[in-house]
């Protein structure tokens, strides 16, 4: 049971842990992107 | 002033109108809800105490595919989710197994909460009472009729397209989170309160660590919100940023959620024998049980988190599996009727009644444990290809695309997310052949439908495959000082846009007139994108209204959700400096309140004028501008001089007060300069001070010895509206000539300033 216990608690750190790293990577990545790339041009569609 | 009308081709337009929040309520509603009530009690029977381990591994393998599924919805953020990227990177037949899958998986999905709801409800009729089994309906019978109801009520809806806003779903998301935590809190309070609270949990394993495997494969279902998310991903405001957000942001929320709720579930109940079997033996009503046994009224309570929560999954998944019908012919992978939108309701019909039958067939034919996993299977197999899919995306197009997030340990994590799907689909073989069995049927129809029908179609499409990965670009020469006229259909010949005229013939400035087409929130903006072709006839009729009048115009057709939400984006993309719109109909208690107008009146990125159209004369002669004390005119002032220039028409500014005051004076003085500095000759402008005992009367006369009146908007008259009722609505009502409502656009900062402002002097005028 402790084992079951410790090892439940484990991944649920390990997933809240990552995923609030992975939040606050988008912010560095966009403007990595954009000075790669450029700012998109703001949305249009021609469909 | 340019002399030469310019008239810009037809455009259109769609809009985007959910925002990061509404996209993760969307994700955690998707999740929290109709599979945790109905999947729990199953998944304990199956893995006891484990299960709170399956739901927390479950968090990890899917984080795998939720960043694949965040990086591929932040750069092609495109109704179609998962299928779309497949057919975008592979193709061919991959291209049309992921969409196959896709579509059955999602209306599968449906199927287990319909199914879910039939269980519900049944049980809710006979706790009431209801004497159904009176009438020699076995209780299968009864859960399995009231499913079907429930699919057909929904189609219904669907195939009229009248379905829950934004903000209603945000509600019942928030209503079923509200369910979940008592249930949680009442289980918890059960727990901490016995003298051994773990007692319950020993053995953690008892059917083998194997079926926690089982138990994860089973509920991955529950878990798979994202795809829901990045099937909304054309509506979505910013979605480079918002989507990957909400993906994350959703899962943290929920699979801790999760967990607690199955602590809660196996700690809380007493049985004679073990907790899991007690709930397992219960199967989708294993939650309604046990919170009967903890928690007053606890049964009710779960019932209807129950009924609301297999409701609203049974409406997002109809509404996504019939996207994924609709865009499969629109590919033409499935017969072209597949694509019919209705003319009359807007909803792409004959691919909703396509899914209407495989959700009754399931419904109707096949057990709730096989419904769930045949749809796991399906799911699962489709995100292994979406993992595939992020590869070769990434390969072809990565130098070109905006992403707005990448995922770190690039190939690994697809990699790795592919072979642990693949590892839960092959596990669920030990739960449920027959769901295997079922799923590799559908496979195997899937691959014949494409060797003998969808291939030869697809070729042709095939070409341009890769130049629709991106296609977004500005609406060309609309840039500088330009007015945005709302027209409506039949009303071409309306005051506001002769006003628009005016304005821009006096400002230099070029007119962008939008015409919104509304359509449901089942039908996609995009899917919609043909609707506008029907507005030509409309197009026709301003070019000879800019030919006529001499100004530049660009007409634009627009498809949205929301035709407040649509003004505010197009203003904002072109970078408008000025918006008009009609206001029409029924008056209601004499309140511009809740019309367009208003919503767009509270939240505008330009200044406004809602135009109450009485008409107008075949010349403007005269303008009458009435302006509080307070206002020295920020923006209603230039406004309205230059609607005056634009007509040639004299104007009148008038306002209200001791005219001996001194601040009257001197506003009198501030006004007439800032008129003469705006370019209004000194013969065309009359400034009058009056003290009238009766505002509205005194306005609507002078509107009638006018050809437009023009005054500001309700916070501009505070002193009046509380007492009076808004001030600007009631002349608009009274008067028999047009008469134009403004309001600027001022900082956050400056309206809170003013709602303090007006508090303190109702206040003073109440004592």
């Amino acid at each position: 049971m402790v084992y079951g216990f410790l090892l439940t608690g484990i991944a649920l750190v390990v997933l809240v842990v990552w995923g609030l790293i992975e939040i606050r990577r988008i912010d560095r990545i966009i403007a990595a992107v954009d000075r790669k790339l450029g700012p998109p041009e703001k949305e249009k569609d021609r469909s | 002033m340019k002399d030469k009308p310019v008239i810009e081709a037809e455009d259109s337009y769609l809009s985007r109108d959910l925002t990061e929040f509404d996209i993760t309520m969307i994700g955690v509603g998707a999740m929290i809800g109709a599979g945790i009530f109905v999947l729990t009690g199953i998944a304990a029977g199956t893995a006891g105490p484990g299960l709170l381990l399956a739901f927390a591994l479950n968090g990890i393998v899917t984080i795998f595919t939720a960043m694949v599924y965040a990086e591929l919805g932040s750069a092609i953020p495109e109704s179609g989710g998962g299928y779309l990227w497949v057919k975008e990177a592979f193709g061919g037949s991959q291209g049309f197994l992921a969409g196959w899958m896709s579509w059955f998986s999602h209306a599968v999905a449906g199927a287990l909460y319909a199914l879910g709801f039939g269980s519900y409800g049944a049980l809710l009729l006979k706790d009431l009472g209801v004497p159904l089994h009176h009438l020699g309906l076995a209780q299968g019978w009864i859960e399995k009729g009231l499913a079907v109801l429930v699919v057909l009520l929904f189609l219904a809806i669907h195939y009229r397209g009248t379905s829950e806003t934004g903000m209603t779903g945000n509600i019942v998301t928030l209503g079923k989170l509200a369910v979940i935590g008592v249930f949680i809190a009442g289980g918890l309070w059960r727990i901490f309160t016995r003298p051994a609270p773990l007692a319950h949990f020993a053995p953690f394993f008892p059917t083998g660590v194997g079926s926690v495997f089982v138990a994860m494969g089973f509920t991955f279902i529950a878990f798979e919100g994202y795809e829901i998310i990045v099937q909304a991903g054309e509506e979505v405001k910013n979605p480079r940023r918002s989507i990957p957000r909400a993906i994350f942001w959703a899962l943290i929320v929920v699979v801790p959620i999760y967990v607690l709720v199955g602590f809660a579930a196996l700690g809380a109940v007493d049985s004679a024998g073990p907790t899991w079997q007690y709930l397992g033996q219960f199967k989708e009503l294993g939650l309604v049980k046990a919170a009967g046994q903890f928690l007053p009224y606890g049964t009710y309570l779960l019932l209807l988190g129950g009924l609301l929560s297999t409701v609203s999954a049974l409406n997002a998944t109809t509404f996504s599996s019939t996207r994924v019908a609709f865009a499969m012919g629109r590919d033409r992978s499935l017969p072209d009727f597949f694509a019919r939108i209705h003319a009359g309701n807007r909803t792409p019909y004959l691919a909703l009644f396509g899914t209407g039958a495989i959700i009754l067939a399931m419904v109707a034919f096949i057990p709730i444990e096989d419904v769930a996993t045949a749809a796991d299977v399906m799911f699962l197999l489709l995100f292994i290809q979406v993992n595939g899919a992020v590869l070769k995306i990434r390969r072809e197009f990565g130098e070109r695309l905006h992403y707005g997030y990448l995922l770190p340990f690039y190939p690994a994590v697809p990699v790795i997310g592919g072979l642990l799907q693949a590892a839960l689909a092959i596990y669920l073989y030990r739960f449920s052949p027959k769901a295997w069995y079922l799923a590799g049927g559908w496979i195997v129809v899937g691959a014949g439908l494409y060797l003998a029908y969808a291939r030869g179609r697809l070729q042709a499409k095939e070409e341009s495959r890769i130049a629709r990965v991106r296609q977004m670009e500005r609406v060309p020469g609309t840039r500088g000082p330009e007015v945005l006229v709302a027209v409506a259909k039949g009303a071409e010949a309306a005051v506001e846009l002769e006003i628009a005229g005016a304005l821009a013939r006096s400002m230099e400035a070029g007119i962008v007139a939008v015409h919104v087409v509304r359509v449901p929130r089942q039908t996609s903006p995009r899917v919609a994108a043909g609707l506008t072709t029907a507005s030509g006839d409309l197009v026709s009729k301003l070019e000879r209204f800019a030919k006529n009048r001499k100004v530049n115009l660009h007409s634009l057709v627009a498809v949205g959700h929301s035709v407040s939400q649509v003004m505010r984006e197009v203003a904002e993309q072109q970078e408008v400096k000025l918006i008009l719109l009609g206001w029409r109909g029924v008056l209601s208690r004499s309140r511009i309140r809740g019309s367009i107008a208003d919503a767009l009146l509270r939240k505008s990125p330009a200044h406004v004028l809602v135009v109450r159209d009485k008409g107008l004369p075949e010349r403007v002669e005269k303008i009458t501008l009435a302006l509080s004390p307070q206002n020295v005119g920020e923006f209603i002032l230039p406004a309205t001089v230059a609607m005056a220039r634009g007509f040639d028409a004299a104007l009148r500014i008038v306002t209200y007060g001791d005219p001996d005051a001194e601040p009257l004076r001197d506003w009198q003085e501030k006004v007439g300069r800032r008129c003469r500095e705006q370019g209004l000759e000194e013969s065309r402008l009359d400034l009058k001070i009056s003290a009238p005992t009766d505002l509205v009367k005194a306005l609507v006369r002078e509107a009638e010895q006018a050809d437009i009146l023009v005054m500001g908007a309700s916070r501009d008259w505070v002193d009046y509206d509380h007492l009076l009722g808004a001030l600007p609505d009631r002349v608009a009502e009274a008067s028999t000539k047009t008469v134009v409502i403004a309001k600027g656009t001022e900082p956050k900062i400056m309206s809170l300033a003013r709602r303090v402002e007006f508090y303190f002097r109702r206040s003073r005028m109440r004592s």
